[in-house]
């Protein structure tokens, strides 16, 4: 078939508007969306079809493609109907872009600029809709804004079947709302904000907290669940909100959340993983990294108390101490690691206990919480987004070693007095009386909750997620590439830094300076991923098997 | 990188070195100055050739120079008739500001007709380079720079309007509080 005078050939099945956008042409629209069924009810997407030799003008998102159709994207025509579509799009529209949450990324903002009149023709007065209305715990509507695309309806009906929206009324009295009595609190709901192509549903979470085009964003991986839903990072980090920001972390740190790097997360297409979607839990559990209790500073146990220090004291600290239980037993050190390390981190502690050290008790199986569940659109049921480096890696106990389980048993009876958890607050797998216990308490923490300071003899603050570069392998074994937003606060780094800047201080140096040198020793390391480059993972992560069985360490 | 050393030799010659002459001349101009406002200033006082001025000095700062009715002065946020600020927070002279001094916190309103304002509104006067952009860029006409705030000084680097400032809801002149108390105090 031709467009704009070119032949093309696409497959079966495809419709114009798809065929288009795939060679480059962008056809306005509101509600077509790839992921939902065609309704065609916004007719933006108009283009002239000619076909047996007559020309008509239709909605190319209801046109297949076909033997000897030809289309034209952009003629005097098509363009009159497209401007009187938004014109009539345009009639009620409330004009509030300045305090509209989803200005500068508007379908119709976009599309006025290209096809839009700039006087108005309204000589009745608008109509009046509700606005601000609460539809579900994080979801806004604002029925004046919505141009009855009918994509967020379509949304609850076919993707989450939870139905709770639709359109009411009829005629220009139509309105799109929540079904009577119900909310919108599915897990899947932050999903409609994205699909809105104006700013009728706004975020909650978001609203009014930053204009989009002060955003940055970099792709990473949600590493709240083992699905691994690709997402993109959208932060902020204008000089004067950081110098705000500092002032405040100084002052009272309970606001700091307040001047959050990470504005908010939203979702990047990946086909293979996550489709167009991520769950709310994704969505609003970016906190972490800005939350008022991470840990800045090195806590080392001093006369008085837990006393802040630098990292390398801390790490000296912890050197002395690891080589003095050494020397009565390997196994008398526990390691505890969680799964939420990257693949970078694990392989480093790996290398440093495991294979330099030779320490058998190791292991990663944390207890899950309890309050997690996974379901079949997305969320698994394993809240970890890296188990399956871990159980490639290997870091469980070796002989002669102690597991998670042995570990109650092997400290009441003395066989371990040292234990180093590694982004796991020990209290989730040991009770007080054992931790009492332990001679030595050392953490590497994200977050240092002020009731786990009894519990503590060395703690070291680690980098939190967007603050890191690296990589996480789903449950489906697919590697996938996160990149650092912005430097870690304070004195948090990244585990693997730790690790190799703690190796010269037992005495084994790992021989790894930069990240580069980690990711190659990965490569190295596991088979699997022989193949992988930095590069060449790219954005949507690459498969480093065919199913789970063929898994060799 | 390697640094680029340019040596500058300065030899003074014959006529650098003969430089009375220069310093008459200086003297020169600054007493035809003299001479010639006070003639005009004589002229003026009987009422002969009051077309042309002599200089002026003004006593400032009791008694201010005239400014042009353009000047960009301090900025103000403007009220509507109720009272309620103009601003909806939309950001947009945040968003011009080449200076990056302009700093909102937008909020829900208390006032349910209203869905968006500023909660904080803060300018870091210091870093504004009075360009006028956010004047230009605010949709709702919220704020303005007025032609007689000029005065600006102060002991602290930290010359920060805050809302109430801006509002005008605190009265903090420069010469009386600025520099006696610092603005912050003030604007707390
Ligand atoms: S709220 Fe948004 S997605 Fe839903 S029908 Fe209206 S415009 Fe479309
Ligand atoms: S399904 Fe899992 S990986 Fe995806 S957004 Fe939710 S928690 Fe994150
Ligand atoms: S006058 Fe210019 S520099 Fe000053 S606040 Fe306005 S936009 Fe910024
Ligand atoms: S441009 Fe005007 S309305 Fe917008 S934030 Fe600035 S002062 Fe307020
Ligand atoms: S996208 Fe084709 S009618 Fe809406």
């Amino acid at each position: 078939m031709k467009i704009d005078g070119m032949e093309y050939e696409f497959p079966e099945g495809m419709n114009v508007l798809q065929a288009c956008e795939s060679i480059g042409i962008h056809i306005p629209h509101f509600c077509y969306h790839p992921a939902l069924k065609v309704v065609g009810s916004c007719r933006m997407c108009k283009v002239e079809v000619i076909q047996n030799e007559r020309k008509r003008i239709d909605i190319s998102c209801n046109v297949m493609v076909q033997d000897g159709l030809e289309i034209i994207t952009d003629s005097a025509p098509v363009r009159t109907a497209r401007r009187m579509t938004l014109e009539f799009l345009l009639a009620n529209h409330p004009l509030d872009c300045p305090i509209c949450d989803d200005a500068g990324e508007c379908e119709l903002q976009n599309y006025y600029l290209a096809y839009g009149r700039n006087d108005s023709r309204m000589r009745e007065v608008k109509r009046h809709r509700r606005k601000a209305t609460e539809i579900g715990p994080s979801i806004m509507l604002d029925g004046e804004r919505c141009v009855l695309c009918s994509r967020c309806a379509r949304f609850v009906e076919e993707i989450t079947r939870t139905r709770e929206l639709g359109i009411f009324g009829m005629g220009s009295s139509e309105e799109l709302m929540v079904n009577p009595g119900a909310s919108l609190d599915n897990d899947y709901a932050g999903n409609v904000v994205d699909l809105c192509p104006v700013g009728a549903l706004t975020d909650k979470d978001f609203r009014f907290k930053r204009r989009v085009w002060f955003l940055q964003s970099v792709p990473s991986i949600c590493q709240l669940c083992s699905r691994g839903c690709n997402v993109r990072i959208d932060y902020d980090i204008n000089p004067f909100h950081e110098h705000k920001r500092n002032i405040n972390m100084r002052t009272h740190r309970s606001e700091a959340t307040r001047y959050a790097r990470i504005q908010r997360i939203k979702p990047r297409v990946n086909s293979d993983v996550n489709g167009y979607w991520i769950c709310d839990r994704g969505r609003y559990g970016y906190r972490s990294t800005d939350a008022a209790d991470r840990l800045l500073k090195a806590l080392v146990r001093g006369e008085n108390g837990l006393e802040e220090s630098d990292v390398t004291k801390a790490l000296k600290q912890i050197a002395s101490g690891v080589s003095s239980a050494v020397g009565k037993g390997a196994d008398r050190v526990a390691i505890v690691v969680s799964p939420r390390l990257t693949n970078e981190e694990l392989f480093a502690v790996h290398r440093l206990f495991r294979e330099r050290l030779d320490m058998p008790s190791m292991d990663h199986r944390i207890p899950v919480d309890p309050d997690w569940y996974g379901d079949d659109l997305l969320r698994t049921p394993d809240p970890f987004p890296n188990r399956t480096t871990c159980e490639w890696l290997g870091i469980i106990p070796a002989d002669r070693g102690f597991g998670i389980t042995e570990l109650p048993d092997a400290i009441a009876s003395g066989k371990v007095n040292t234990l180093i958890s590694i982004l796991a607050d020990p209290r989730d797998y040991l009770d007080e009386t054992a931790i009492r216990k332990l001679k030595r308490r050392y953490y590497i923490l994200r977050q240092m909750p002020d009731d786990l300071r009894e519990f503590t003899d060395v703690a070291l603050p680690a980098a939190a997620w967007g603050e890191y570069r690296g990589t996480f392998t789903n449950f489906n074994g697919r590697l996938q590439r996160l990149e650092a937003a912005f430097e870690p606060l304070g004195d948090a780094r990244p585990v693997w830094r730790l690790m190799t800047d703690l190796a010269p201080l037992l005495k084994k140096p790992l021989g790894l300076k930069s990240f580069d040198d980690v990711f190659a020793a990965l490569t190295h390391k596991i088979s699997l991923f022989a193949d992988f480059t930095w590069r060449n993972i790219g954005d949507e992560g690459v498969m480093a098997i065919r199913n789970r069985q063929e898994v060799t360490a | 990188m390697q640094k680029k050393v340019t040596n500058i030799t300065f030899n003074p010659g014959f006529k650098e070195n003969i430089y009375y002459p220069e310093v008459f001349r200086g003297l020169w101009i600054t007493n035809r100055h003299f001479f010639v406002n006070m003639w005009r200033h004589t002229l003026n006082l009987f009422g002969i050739r009051t077309k042309v001025r002599p200089a002026v000095t003004y006593q400032y700062p009791e008694d201010p120079r005239p400014a042009h009715y353009r000047l960009r002065g301090r900025h103000r946020l403007t009220e509507k008739q109720n009272g309620a600020m103009r601003c909806t927070a939309c950001m947009l002279c945040e968003t011009i500001c080449p200076c990056d001094c302009i700093h909102i916190v937008p909020g829900e309103s208390p006032d349910p007709h209203i869905e968006k304002f500023p909660e904080e509104f803060t300018i870091d006067l210091l870093r504004c380079c009075y360009c006028g952009f956010c004047v230009e860029a605010c949709p709702v006409d919220a704020i303005r720079m007025d032609v007689t705030r000029t005065e600006m000084a102060g002991y602290t680097r930290d010359i920060i309007l805050t809302k109430e400032l801006l509002l005008g809801k605190v009265k903090a002149h420069p010469w009386e509080n600025w520099i006696a108390e610092g603005v912050e105090e003030k604007a707390g």
